[in-house]
């Protein structure tokens, strides 16, 4: 298929979708014509304008934010710092990965919120908990990514590091590390939309702390402009990390067309 | 010329290969790959080693350079039995097997580097040897900017820097087009037989390029690898001066190989019908 | 199995890995790796793996000393006894039999995926087919997917009563918000999945149907759905986690039953074996909606090499 106008002209267009978009939502609000089951672009921007001009609603919506970007970053430097050294281990000692790997796929197939209440007992309804359950559910995507990239370097890599004569040590740093890192990257992708997710969920049950639990405190008071202002504001954060990872990705792996990333 | 002199004057068994022997497991069953085979390099000779695909061929060069182990049999280097990849071999992949994530120069330095060769020196080793392989001005680009050919080239030149006294080489052109093929094997010529002279061991499965490489050609018949016979390739050396391809002498032995090598290849097939039978 | 023969067959693995290469290379070798004797090395290991967890679990509870932070594995074991047994300790408000809530949520959890695939895949293999677009559908496909969908949750639930008349889907009235959260957790990820597995689908591929002179619709049925189909069944796995993650958080936010309820009305009420217990029957429901279908797709799509560990589970 030959290029399209669409195709060549993307950013315009991509504009275009998004007032298309804004407009269709502005139509389906005014037919449903119900503030409580849908809020208009217009109240929505009104409720900005609350956002920022209430002292009281600006300080609370400052901390929450405040509050859920931290609890995502630390448990997910947290995550980081302790998810690829284990990886590695795994990937590296046959000892570790045949105690650690039947645990593995039992605890990637836990659905994360299953950790929230367990957390909830150690921290409370608290961003410790929140960053907590950030941590728990990005290590595990994590340590999955690097074992399984250290575990499946090609040979054709290892093969002539070995032919010229290579020392075990150096065969990590130099050749599996390096090679892993696409690997690296997809754990770290797929780990930070996951703990924005979880951070979320576990806000909304505490619903006392962050953006979630404003979101669903917001929503409880059916002021829904209000709430969806929020919703935007969590999507347009998570839609901006994700980007980051993005171009981290292609940053340290600009030596490979990046593979198709797999979403859950 | 001096380099001349040391191809012809001395006749020093660098490698001896002895009673070499390999089998592997495969789907539970054992498959002899090689059996019993022995040959020797004279320093500064050129060996090529062909047979039929799955003879063993690339796994007896994995084992000359002790890559692999074998089941009995050794591989004496200088005299001495070969464990652990010796520091003074070079090996060239069929794959390349670059770095994916250094350039050019750092694929060549990664030699020297595991030797610990100091950084400026190691520069300006590699810088030789970039030049050499004709790669002047790429010395920044990473592996994927280049074709295969330069791919290779840089295979090469990694090989060559840590200054090698034998060359492995593991159908090194087997994934390059003919044109880039012909040409590379002049090249290749001109530095082992020529500026580096180097003793080489060139595991092949096309004929053309044995002959017109080798001083030497192993030829070996089908699974189980076993040496059928060694032929010396009496062409005149130099051999990049000249059509050499129209020589009667090439055209024999080209027809003499083919034959001997269909014969392999058609015994297998039937073997593998009637096991397919059975 | 006696212990000298494990022993060596375990050095023997060992010496394997450590020339992890050497031996790796060589095709035949490689296959020689998965014998026998790593297997067998591999069931002891799992078993001794699962005491060791069991034991490192048992010390921890001990040193710690307080059951609601920590319980121990006998009395969390036991706890989970008990509930199937549905013997629910005093005070648990509004907890029903464990039938009931097992059921509630595998009723969300099979519809939720259910709708998201039948909705799912269509889309996704529509966008994924409409080239002219790739452009500008790329990065609301990223968008959407970078999202968090459980932001959505209180929109739907506070705002579905009035939005969609329950009656409409005269289906029980009290699962519909449920239902909805699931397949809004879900949906996007089929469609993704469909979307980039027909994406993916090589032009060459696609070139030689037309070569032969295949038709639009011919191309669709004998190229490109056979050849997106790991694809999208890999997507169809990931849905079916998502739908169980979605079931769970509805039910702790919104409903009063269910198991992601249960295990919140046990933390309120601070009995942290029961909610272990909880917890446990949710994970296992997990695995088993996660792995199962990985069996079936290395049986099913044993002509393409998938990676063994399709990352993207269902966190």
């Amino acid at each position: 298929m030959s290029a399209s106008i669409v195709n060549r002209y993307r950013y315009p267009f991509l504009f275009l979708t998004i007032i298309v978009f804004v407009a269709v939502w502005w139509v389906v609000a005014k037919i449903v014509n119900d503030p409580y089951a849908l809020a208009g672009p217009v109240s929505t921007a009104k409720a900005y304008y609350q956002l920022f001009a209430q002292s009281s609603l600006r300080n609370l919506f400052i901390t929450s934010i405040e509050s859920t970007l931290l609890s995502i970053f630390l448990g997910f430097v947290l995550a980081v710092a302790i998810g690829i050294p284990v990886g590695i281990f795994m990937g590296r000692y046959l000892v570790v990965d045949y105690l650690v790997d039947p645990w593995i796929n039992i605890w990637y197939s836990i659905p994360a919120i299953a950790f929230v209440p367990l957390v909830m007992n150690w921290a409370g309804l608290t961003s410790i908990s929140a960053l907590i359950v950030s941590f728990l559910i990005a290590v595990f995507s994590i340590i999955i990514n690097v074992y399984t990239g250290v575990k499946n370097v090609s040979a054709s890599l290892v093969e002539p590091a070995i032919a010229f004569g290579i020392s075990k040590r150096a065969l990590y740093t130099k050749v599996i590390l390096p090679a892993s890192t696409p690997n690296i990257m997809v754990g770290l992708r797929l780990g930070i939309t996951r703990a924005i997710e979880g951070v979320i969920v576990a806000e909304m049950v505490f619903s006392v702390v962050g953006l979630g639990g404003m979101i669903f405190d917001t929503a409880d008071k059916l002021e829904m402009s209000l709430t969806i202002a929020l919703v935007i504001v969590i999507s347009l954060i998570s839609i901006a990390l994700n980007y980051l990872m993005k171009y981290l990705d292609h940053k340290v792996v600009f030596w490979k067309e990046s593979s198709a990333l797999k979403r859950g | 010329m001096a380099l001349e002199q040391k191809t012809v004057s001395t006749f020093k068994q660098i490698l001896k290969i002895e009673g070499i022997s390999k089998s592997f497991v495969k789907d539970g069953k054992k498959v002899q790959v090689l059996e019993d085979v022995s040959f020797e390099a004279r320093e500064g000779s050129f060996v090529s080693i062909i047979g039929p695909s799955g003879c063993g061929k690339t796994t007896l060069l994995r084992i000359i350079d002790g890559l692999v182990k074998p089941d009995s049999g050794k591989v004496l280097f200088n005299g001495k039995p070969v464990t652990s990849p010796p520091p003074k071999m070079g090996f060239v992949f069929q794959q390349f097997g670059l770095l994916p994530w250094r350039t050019v120069r750092k694929n060549v330095e990664f030699g020297l580097e595991l030797r610990g060769v100091n950084p400026e020196e190691k520069k300006k080793i590699a810088e030789g040897y970039i030049k050499l392989v004709g790669l002047e001005g790429f010395e920044n680009h990473y592996p994927h900017e280049l074709s295969g050919g330069m791919q290779q080239r840089v295979g090469l030149a990694r090989a060559l820097a840590i200054d090698p006294d034998v060359l492995l080489m593991d159908e090194p052109f087997a994934s390059l087009d003919m044109q880039t093929r012909e040409l590379f094997q002049r090249e290749l010529l001109k530095i082992v037989k020529g500026a580096l002279p180097k003793t080489t061991l060139f595991v092949t499965h096309n004929i053309d390029e044995a002959i017109y490489l080798s001083d030497e050609i192993v030829l070996m018949t089908a699974r189980p690898g076993k040496v059928y016979e060694i032929i010396k390739v009496d062409l005149p050396q130099e051999r990049w001066k000249e059509d050499i391809r129209a020589h009667p002498e090439f055209i024999r032995l080209r027809q003499k190989i083919w034959k001997f090598l269909e014969s392999q290849i058609i015994e297998k097939e039937m073997g593998e019908n009637e096991s397919g039978k059975a | 199995m006696n212990l000298k023969s494990l022993k060596r067959k375990w050095e023997r693995t060992k010496v394997e890995r450590r020339n992890l290469v050497a031996q790796e290379v060589i095709v035949e070798q490689r296959e020689s790796w998965i014998d026998l004797n790593t297997i067998q090395a591999k069931v002891i290991f799992t078993i001794v793996s699962i005491l060791l967890f069991g034991a490192i679990w048992e010390l921890a509870a001990k040193l710690i000393n307080n059951h609601v932070i920590l319980p121990t594995p006998i009395s969390s074991f036991k706890a989970l006894y008990l509930l199937i047994q549905n013997k629910i300790p005093l005070g648990a408000a509004g907890v029903g039999s464990f039938e009931s809530m097992l059921l509630q949520t595998l009723e969300i959890t099979a519809i939720g995926f259910l709708l998201s695939s039948a909705v799912g895949i269509p889309v996704g293999y529509l966008i994924g087919r409409w080239r002219a677009a790739e452009a500008i559908i790329d990065p609301w496909i990223n968008a959407l997917y970078a999202i968090p969908m459980v932001a959505l949750i209180p929109l739907l639930y506070f705002g579905s009563g009035s939005l969609i008349p329950v009656s409409v889907f005269d289906y029980q009235g009290d699962l519909l918000p449920d239902v909805l959260v699931s397949f809004i957790m879900t949906v996007f990820t089929i469609i993704i999945n469909t979307y980039q597995g027909v994406r993916l689908v090589s032009n060459s591929l696609v070139e030689v149907g037309k070569a032969f002179g295949a038709s639009e619709n011919q191309l669709t049925r004998h190229v490109v759905i056979p050849a997106a189909l790991p694809d999208i069944v890999a997507g169809m796995r990931l849905g079916l986690g998502r739908a169980l993650l979605g079931a769970i958080i509805a039910e702790a936010l919104l409903s009063t039953n269910g198991l992601g309820y249960t295990m919140l009305a046990f933390q309120s009420i601070l009995n942290t074996p029961y909610m272990v217990a909880t917890i446990m029957v949710i994970a296992f429901i997990g695995f088993v909606l996660l792995q199962t279908p990985k069996l079936i797709e290395r049986r099913l799509f044993k002509w393409k090499e998938t990676e063994r560990i399709k990352r993207g589970g269902n966190e």
